[in-house]
């Protein structure tokens, strides 16, 4: 019986599930994992193929479901939602495998919770340190040995999560996110700005719906969303979705593909906005992303809810800062600072409260044509 | 196992009655499918009257998925696909009981329509 110590196991699944099976061809099976001190024990044998899959799932019934049992999947142990399924079967002859969808949530949430962490030690200890370190000449001291194994550590994990995370996304479908692309057309592209569409996206596919319309195609937008790449062509009908989702998995990709819908545009950071085109001939109805006005609306209610969540606080925030501004220090008189500070706090309040009213407009335009 | 039926209760209760929708996914699930099959099979056996958007399928597949009313696997050529689990049959049974009470009942008061 030999045991491994694995700390960070659930940082790296994919990683692990091949080193388990390389250990079972080198005739050492696991046994059982101790979840609280995160030993891997395992028992000398015959060595022998076999493939393993973590699964995370939070459902009574657990991840065992009729097919993957038909297709030679086991138990091999569990804790609390953590699964850990076996097929004596090497991976290459496996039809059907657990699918990594919760996987890469619980990975993503964990991602969040160190993004945190990151962002809390780079206010709280790295930028007052770089700013005393600058002003007293001095950046040594941002390199002490502590310092060091601090950024050593946060740099592994993210680069852990981060190689998990695209491992496994590209598992269920290495094409999933890629974005239709192919030579610019001939031709002097005519490239448009738009800023803050997200906050109205219905207005943004009227715009590219009636461009196409005008004759303009839409056929490259740029990395963060801002820029839009048009070539001049023939009036067509072209149905655009501007989409949004918290933690879309491979098949959100997969499904809209299959259905003809063409992803132009899909960003990566906290806002998971997708924008999906689709050409439909005149005389037919327009292609929907959502058949059902139950769905926009829930969509559209998302979109309002989690912008709401995440701008309001900021609003609260800098309307403290300016009663502060204006009432806080009473005998300071109105100099230069006081002035630059009331403008730009008012003018932060002015913008994420207009985000937010936006957001709550295009909530209601839905609502009413849900309605209709 | 009391976990397990508040579960089931829970399911239940928040599902009946279901969506034209959500029942059409989810009959057509009595068999794994992947998403696109689920859409072709709702157009074939009704016809061509629904025809599912993807974003609500997809929507629909999440929410189900997240209550154990479905589960997913991977497919060797990188396709998800979805079958219901047992709670997603007992769901979908309640729900055929349902519409079968509602068609007996419109069948027994139909005639009075013509009297």
């Amino acid at each position: 019986m030999i045991k491994k110590f694995r700390p960070l196991w659930n940082l790296d699944v994919d990683n692990m599930e091949k080193w388990l099976s390389r250990m079972a061809t080198r005739g050492y099976h696991l046994e059982k994992i101790n979840f609280i001190t995160r030993v891997f024990v395992f028992a000398e044998g015959t060595p022998r193929e076999a493939t393993y899959r973590f699964v995370y799932d939070g459902t009574p019934e657990g991840p065992l479901s009729r097919s993957l049992v038909n297709h030679g999947w086991r138990q091999a142990c569990q804790h609390k939602k953590w699964y850990l399924l076996f097929n004596p079967a090497p991976e290459n002859k496996i039809r059907v495998f657990p699918a990594r969808d919760d996987v890469l949530r619980h990975t993503r949430v964990i991602m969040y919770v160190l993004g945190a962490i990151t962002l809390l030690y780079a206010f709280t200890s790295f930028v007052p340190l770089l700013l005393i370190s600058l002003a007293m000449g001095n950046l040594l001291s941002l390199l002490h040995p502590t310092n060091v194994i601090i950024y050593a550590l946060i740099i592994y994990l993210w680069i852990k999560l981060i190689g998990s995370q695209r491992r496994m996304f590209a598992q269920q479908g290495d094409l999933n996110r890629k974005i239709a692309t192919g030579a610019p057309p001939p031709g002097k592209p005519i490239i448009k700005w738009k800023l803050g569409w997200q906050y109205s996206p219905d207005k943004l596919e009227q715009w590219l719906e009636n461009m196409e319309l005008q004759g303009y195609h839409l056929y490259r937008i740029s990395g963060l969303g801002l820029r839009f790449w048009f070539s001049r062509g023939i009036p067509r009908r072209v149905k655009y979705c501007v989409d949004f989702q918290l933690s879309p998995s491979p098949g959100y990709f997969h499904i809209h593909r299959e259905t003809g819908w063409k992803l132009l545009f899909t960003s990566r950071g906290f806002d998971r906005w997708s924008i999906w085109s689709k050409e439909y001939p005149e005389g037919e109805k327009p292609p929907r992303l959502y058949s059902d006005g139950a769905h926009l609306l829930k969509h559209a209610r998302r979109i309002a809810v989690t912008h709401t969540l995440l701008f309001a606080p900021l609003l609260v925030l800098f309307a403290i800062n300016l009663n502060l501004n204006l009432h806080g220090l009473p005998d300071r008189g109105t100099d230069g600072l006081f002035l630059f500070n009331t403008i730009l706090f008012c003018l932060v309040l002015a913008s994420f409260g207009s985000i937010i009213i936006r957001i709550w407009l295009y909530y209601r335009r839905q609502k009413v044509s849900a309605g209709k | 196992m009391k976990t397990h039926k508040t579960h089931e209760e829970k399911v239940l209760n928040s599902y009946l009655p279901m969506t034209e929708t959500a029942f059409y996914i989810l009959l057509s699930l009595t068999e794994p499918r992947h998403g696109y099959g689920i859409i072709k099979y709702v157009e074939e056996i009704t016809s061509e009257r629904i025809q599912l958007g993807s974003g609500t399928v997809y929507g629909t597949l999440t929410k189900m998925q997240r209550d154990g009313v479905i589960t997913v696997l991977s497919c060797e050529d990188k396709k998800t696909i979805y079958e219901i689990t047992e709670i997603g049959k007992k769901l979908l049974s309640a729900e055929i009981n349902r519409i079968r009470e509602l068609y007996e009942n419109a069948r027994a008061h139909e005639v009075k329509l013509y009297d």
